[in-house]
């Protein structure tokens, strides 16, 4: 099929993509905000109500992953490393444990019960986390080799050498 | 897009590995290989820093001759 014609000009271009990455990312943190928002609300009980949103959420979620890992790009601002990794592992653990503590604190009143609870949380997502980012890590790094081994660098190879060829 | 000889040449003559320009002008070597490659068509701002690296003018490294 013949593709059609694209009526944007260059500038018109960019901000369309720019139009388009604010729209994704709201629509990312819109669905994360109205499962949490499910979440605390009704209980871990009620999260059937909230499939489609999950389900759209994880779509989106994979598709962003494993398209950055894919071209070899890991984050704008973080290093890609285990200790980066464990560190926003534990982040998400802690952000999770309190949260279930909180809600169950107040929704049965049973201090020992929700602290039980929120530790539970804590390590599940804590090990999730890590285990999903180390796995990210591990296919992102061996993506890397794998654009390194395919795009080799001829200077790379013969260094000292001007462009007549000969060695200096 | 045609293959970009003409920064390949320039970074031979200062005997600069993709590695090597590509972290002076802060960017990753994929990138500059896809520039050499004429996979990818670079901002402004980042053929000036090339250029600026390589000691070359914007005619030299990014004129295409028809």
């Amino acid at each position: 099929m013949k593709e059609k014609k694209n009526r944007l000009d260059e500038m018109q271009e960019q901000k369309m993509l720019r139009i388009e990455h604010n729209a994704c990312w709201l629509a990312f943190w819109g669905l994360f905000l109205v499962i949490f928002g499910q979440w605390i609300f009704y209980g871990p009980e009620r999260m059937e109500l909230v499939t489609g949103e999950w389900i759209v959420f994880l779509i989106l979620a994979l598709y962003i992953a494993a398209a950055c890992i894919k071209n070899g790009i890991w984050d704008r601002k973080l290093k890609p490393s285990w200790k980066v990794n464990l560190f926003g592992s534990a982040i998400a653990g802690v952000a999770g444990g309190v949260i279930r503590f909180l809600t169950a604190y107040f929704r049965y009143g049973d201090k020992e019960g929700a602290l039980a609870g929120g530790g539970i949380v804590c390590g599940n997502i804590f090990v999730i986390c890590f285990l999903c980012l180390s796995l990210g890590l591990f296919i992102y790094r061996k993506r890397v080799e794998r654009f390194e081994e395919e795009e080799p660098d001829e200077q790379e190879k013969f260094p000292k050498q001007n462009r007549n060829g000969r060695k200096q | 897009m045609a293959r970009n000889i003409a920064i390949k040449v320039a970074r031979a003559e200062k005997d600069m590995t993709q590695k090597a320009l590509a972290e002076a002008v802060g960017i990753s070597r994929q990138t500059m290989n896809a520039i050499e490659q004429g996979e990818y068509n670079p901002t402004i701002k980042l053929c000036r820093s090339i250029c600026r690296v390589l000691g070359k003018s914007l005619d030299d490294l990014f004129w295409e001759e028809d």
